[in-house]
């Protein structure tokens, strides 16, 4: 059979198709000849989902990308996915170090650039100490990238000034897990999507945020029809299209709406005690303080706490029909395995830890848990925001795998290890993603490097953070593959970094995943990969500063692999323990969930479970016979069921601005648009930013679709184009946060929770005129 | 970089195939190569770019259509 090109193109991508879903197709006569010269085995560069993916390099490019069909994702992609070459070659990629002089930048070589970088940093440190410089990272950059920045600034230079942007983004679900499970991280694995029957998703659109993952649980529900799913959300969104039920409600309320469907389990005696008595325990705050002061309570307690939480009760602070919450607790309660997924809408939340809490305590009180299809499963935004920042301890009060800068034995353990003195590291937790910017607008903070991010755009409450980045009186680098970004714009210093398969590395995602990414291609012009610039700026800040014996011991790392080397054994013996994950087997393999201690061991699907394997569970709980919590130590290796009220939002709707605003991802867009808008045909297709309005709300104020809105909140304004559609609740606007040119972080508010410190973006009160 | 042509896996509520697919024919630039269960594995051929997208769009909005997921593209210059 001879075909054209265009016809072998195409009957190549049908026997992909085909075969994803287990058919064969014949091939044709040089079937396969797509013109690429290699398929390099990687990770998809976006959301925390972790899909494999290859990549098709010919003459030097990326050509072509398909789905891994051996991983988790079984060769699926999003419209994300499948549109990723194209962010290589951006024209606005970032080839040469920048130098802001007079107001414009100019470039220089790599030498200037570091020896500049250096001088601002060391001369900082000399003058006004080690607090007066900080490191902001990010959820994107590689596991190694990251641990050798945390190892710089906790170990060499002895401050705590380092934190990431999954503080906007995943600290809520972090503290969420430590201080129920007394570990951080998901005990189950998407495995878990194969066996529920009930599907909990609440303040999640995962139809467009992780539509692979979605994919899953809708083809779970396509093959048996006893799964159910539940989606709560203030919208309507393409994800509620598979529910069999959808609780609407007002936002900022489901700590009301959780706390009724436990009062509901309560009274309906739908609670698993045999598995409550065993292995829980629980509690309440008692003084916010700093630090918050908490109290152990008994059953009756918690029972009575529930009082002021009737479906009723519920209704009337939520507006969701008690109704819906009755049969909500009821199916949760009472189907073989319940799996909980939920993302930004509990996390971007001043109550984000207690709302955590309160999903946790639903799958405690039924025994919904530790079982294949029973799990409370956190998505994840970023690509590696599990991997490298809270695995990693890249935030300001974490040290690696688990440990932390306040506990001392902590802090001896990492200094032993990294072979520094003792007393290095300090024992204050350091400054959060907000409060790092609020220190550079005072000039606390002198020098700041932000690498793979770009805060300028993301950070809540944006405009005043923008004008400390832009100050003549601070020093401010900003690694980046492109330029400009909304935060490169406002550097003194721009580095360009080699983008995904131009480097490798390490990402470590959503159920404990970690994945090699192998290098395909080299990078664009003179940009370098991240790690090479730290360890280099690592080796010779230390040495500005006298200290080049110390730095020749802490980073002499000659390629990634040397660092992943290093973190292997720096996580022996934790929680996490990946010793058995060494370079060879994840290049050949296609992902290993931690633990993983030895390198026969294949990887655990689920935690805290003797019965599921856990490798680890009689080694810090010997006396366990099946589930125990075993972070949890202080507590008898048992999990908490939180008592946690219901609070607002930090800034409710009112008279003077009596709408909600939300912000959010659309299915073609990822985060601040950097790489996603230099793709023509996704720009295309979704261009710019909408106000979201519900349809009577729209009628009420005279407004059409199409017409220009402004949104103004106590903070900002911006002008956008109305979206009269019936996807959100009355008194909801909703806005997508992907646009560089709309600002909308200007209008959000910066008040995070007082446990985690994660911004509120989700929320705040808004009025709308029509122009 | 162009990438002209995308294999895409639609997945159908129970019972839509013959519905789908009825659809799926209407649409100019989308090729079925087989069925499985509620899957439909089938290549979006688009002359430039835009049409592909479109497509993509219109797949999303199609009744029956729960998921449409890319799961290969290639191109040549």
């Amino acid at each position: 059979m001879d075909i054209s090109r265009r016809q072998l193109l195409k009957y190549s991508a049908a026997i992909a198709a085909a075969s994803a879903i287990g058919l064969e197709l014949p091939l044709p006569k040089n079937a396969g000849a797509v013109h690429v010269e290699k398929w390099v085995k990687t990770v998809c560069r976006y959301c925390g989902a972790g899909c494999g993916v290859y990549v098709g390099v010919d003459k030097g490019k990326v050509v072509a990308v398909q789905g891994d069909k051996d991983n988790w994702n079984k060769g699926y992609l999003c419209i994300k996915g499948y549109y990723l070459p194209p962010i290589l070659y951006a024209s606005d990629r970032l080839k040469y170090p920048m130098l802001k002089k007079g107001g414009k930048f100019v470039r220089i070589s790599w030498k200037q650039a570091m020896d500049l970088m250096v001088e601002k940093f060391a001369a900082s440190i000399k003058k006004n100490g080690t607090h007066s410089v900080a490191f902001y990272g990010s959820g994107q950059a590689y596991t190694e990238e990251s641990y050798v920045m945390n190892k710089l600034f906790k170990g060499g230079l002895g401050t705590n000034n380092i934190d990431g942007n999954p503080r906007l983004c995943m600290a809520s679900a972090a503290v969420g897990y430590v201080s129920t499970f007394g570990k951080d991280e998901p005990m189950g694995s998407y495995d878990d999507i194969q066996h529920a029957e009930c599907f909990f998703i609440i303040g999640s659109n995962m139809a467009e945020a992780h539509p692979v993952i979605f994919r899953l649980i809708n083809e779970r529900k396509q093959k048996d029809k006893n799964v159910k799913i539940i989606m709560a959300d203030p919208r309507k969104t393409l994800s509620a299209r598979i529910a069999d039920m959808h609780m609407n409600f007002l936002p900022g309320t489901d700590l009301a709406i959780l706390n009724a469907m436990a009062h509901v389990i309560v009274k309906e005696n739908l609670y698993n005690k045999d598995f409550v008595g065993k292995h829980t325990v629980f509690k309440k705050l008692v003084d916010p303080g700093p630090p918050p002061k908490v109290t152990k309570v008994a059953w009756d307690e918690y029972v009575k706490f529930l009082d002021d939480y009737t479906p009723e009760a519920a209704e009337k602070i939520s507006k969701c029909p008690k109704e819906n919450i009755i049969k909500a607790a009821r199916m949760f309660a009472q189907s073989k395995a319940t799996m909980s997924f939920w993302c930004m809408g509990l996390n971007q939340r001043t109550r984000g830890v207690w709302v955590n809490n309160l999903v946790h305590n639903l799958h405690l009180l039924t025994g919904q848990i530790c079982r294949p299809g029973a799990t409370s499963f956190s998505l994840t935004g970023q690509p590696n925001a599990c991997g490298g920042v809270r695995d990693g301890g890249l935030l300001s009060h974490l040290l690696p795998y688990g440990r932390l800068v306040a506990v001392e034995a902590h802090r001896k353990e990492m200094e032993k290890f990294w072979g520094l003195p003792e007393g290095r590291i300090h024992p204050k937790p350091g400054p959060t993603a907000v409060d790092i910017f609020r220190g550079f607008n005072k000039g606390e903070i002198k020098a700041l490097w932000v690498a793979c991010t770009n805060p300028g755009q993301s950070l809540p409450n944006v405009s005043p953070y923008r004008k400390g980045m832009e100050s003549k009186d601070t020093f401010l680098v900003v690694s980046e593959a492109y330029h400009p970004s909304r935060t490169s714009e406002l550097a003194d210093l721009v580095l360009p970094a080699a983008l995904w398969v131009e480097k490798d590395g390490t990402y470590g995602q959503s159920e404990r995943r970690y994945q090699y990414l192998e290098k395909a291609v080299e990078p664009q012009g003179e940009a370098k990969p991240d790690l090479m610039v730290m360890t280099e700026f690592a080796n010779k800040l230390l040495t500005a500063l006298g200290r080049e014996d110390e730095a020749k011991k802490m980073f002499s790392f000659k390629n990634s692999e040397d660092v992943w080397n290093e973190i292997r054994e720096c996580s022996k013996g934790t929680v996490y323990d990946f010793m058995g994950m060494t370079r060879a087997r994840m290049k050949k393999e296609h992902g290993i969930l931690w633990p993983a201690p030895t390198e026969n061991h294949p990887g655990t699907l689920r935690r805290y479970t003797l019965k599921y394997g856990d490798p680890l569970l009689k080694k810090f709980d010997p006396q366990a016979q099946d589930i125990s919590f075993y972070g949890a130590k202080a507590d008898g290796n048992k999990a908490t069921i939180w008592l946690r009220p219901h609070k607002g939002p930090a800034e409710p709707v009112d008279a003077e601005y009596p709408f909600a605003l939300t912000t959010g991802r659309q299915i073609e867009h990822w985060h601040t648009g950097t790489m996603t808008l230099k793709v023509a045909e996704l720009k295309r297709s979704a261009p710019d930013a909408y106000a979201e309005m519900n349809p009577d709300d729209a009628k009420k104020l005279g407004i059409k679709s199409k017409d220009k809105v402004k949104l103004t909140s106590r903070r900002g304004s911006i002008v956008l184009e109305a979206k009269v559609v019936d996807v959100p609740r009355e008194g909801l606007i909703f806005v997508p946060m992907h646009y560089p040119d709309r600002l909308i972080n200007a209008l959000t508010t910066d008040a995070y929770d007082a446990l985690s410190k994660q911004p509120e973006f989700k929320i705040c009160a808004v009025k709308v005129e029509k122009v | 970089m162009i990438v002209p042509v995308v294999s895409v896996i639609v997945d159908i509520e129970n019972g839509s195939s013959e519905a789908v697919l009825h659809s799926l024919a209407e649409i100019n630039n989308i090729s079925v190569f087989g069925i499985k269960e509620n899957q439909i594995a089938a290549v979006i051929d688009g002359e430039d770019m835009d049409a592909v997208q479109n497509t993509m769009k219109t797949l999303y909005a199609t009744k029956h259509v729960t998921g449409a997921y890319p799961v290969f593209a290639c191109g040549y210059e």
